[in-house]
């Protein structure tokens, strides 16, 4: 960690300076953390449809960038072939109730207020087949 | 049969004035450990020889050469669309950034900065490895990369994922302040708890 170290004087003359080094460690990359992308499977596929919106709220509460695409909201069950699909979108208002889109705006609200009242810290707890992700206020 | 390696385009009163083996280009593609700071199309590489190539049909390999001087056309052209693209969006996203030349996307990454000084950068990077993933990061200054959380093949991958990209200061963590106080004296008030 930190240590003592001498610096010698900046002209070439006079005494030495005592200072104390502290290292920079290096960070990863910042994520922009999808829960799900254009390029992957649907949840119906790879999990179950119920599972998308636990995996989404584990997102909402990602300390990171995050990202959607309308067919993990709408829990659309297949994977679009983007090069090749014609169809257009059909647009849903925000009071809809047809797929989770509604309770993640909720979701990612609540993760803004908190960050807002200082809870900055996160757990992950995994038992067998779930997770939680608790936010603590840090003392 | 097998996947084509080339678009052949039309010869029309467009093309036919050209060398008729100029005619196909060849499609872009990944091959599996790729060394992404080497170009795949070019010698000493046999890839496409081999057909080792999973090729995308829907896209064609050009030539930037070792800088504009070897193709000043494409390099004009495409830096124009960079910055056109760049007073228009406020973000960009790199498809497959490993598979652009480090020297093109830095040219017209820079390029497109002088317009849209916040322009942020998100890709979709798979070098293979962290420190390349930090080489193409800090040369191109991209600002995010994309990750996956269906990547996550089971409970356990899933939460390594949500702890490695999600989790920014960990509960109990004992920041290096904290420890720096105490190493000083400066302060006799414990700066961690454990909940």
């Amino acid at each position: 960690m930190t240590s003592i170290e001498e610096l010698p004087p900046p002209t070439g003359k006079g005494p030495v300076r005592s200072c104390i080094i502290s290292p920079l460690r290096g960070s990863s990359p910042h994520a922009l953390f999808f829960d799900l992308t254009h390029d992957n499977e649907s949840p119906l596929h790879k999990r179950s449809a119920e599972d998308a919106l636990s995996t989404g709220a584990l997102i909402a509460f990602s300390g990171s960038a995050i990202g959607s695409t309308k067919g993990f909201d709408d829990l659309y069950p297949k994977l679009l072939d983007l090069v090749g699909e014609k169809r257009l979108y059909e647009v849903l208002g925000i009071d809809e109730t047809q797929g989770i889109g509604k309770a993640k705006r909720i979701l990612n609200h609540l993760h803004t207020q908190m960050v807002l009242e200082g809870y900055a810290e996160g757990y992950v707890h995994q038992e067998n087949d779930v997770r939680l992700m608790i936010l603590l206020l840090p003392r | 049969m097998v996947d084509t390696y080339f678009t052949r385009l039309p010869r029309n009163d467009v093309t036919s004035k050209f060398n008729p083996t100029a005619l196909a280009l060849a499609n872009n593609g990944w091959i599996w450990n790729a060394d992404p700071l080497r170009n795949f199309a070019l010698l000493p590489s046999k890839a496409y020889l081999r057909r080792e190539v999973i090729v995308w049909g829907d896209c064609v390999k050009l030539r930037y050469g070792a800088g504009p001087q070897d193709n000043p056309w494409l390099w004009e052209y495409m830096q124009n669309y960079v910055v056109g693209l760049a007073r228009t969006f406020d973000g960009f996203r790199i498809d497959n950034c490993h598979s652009t030349p480090l020297h093109v996307g830095v040219a017209f990454l820079d390029a497109a900065r002088v317009v849209n000084p916040n322009l942020y950068i998100c890709a979709e990077l798979f070098t293979g490895n962290e420190n390349m993933d930090i080489h193409f990061v800090s040369r191109l200054g991209i600002n995010s990369l994309i990750r996956e959380a269906y990547n996550g093949h089971d409970p356990k991958e899933f939460s390594r994922l949500l702890y490695r990209f999600g989790v920014d200061r960990s509960v109990g963590k004992i920041s290096k302040f904290c420890a720096y106080c105490e190493g000083l004296r400066l302060a006799q008030v414990p700066c961690m708890e454990i909940v």
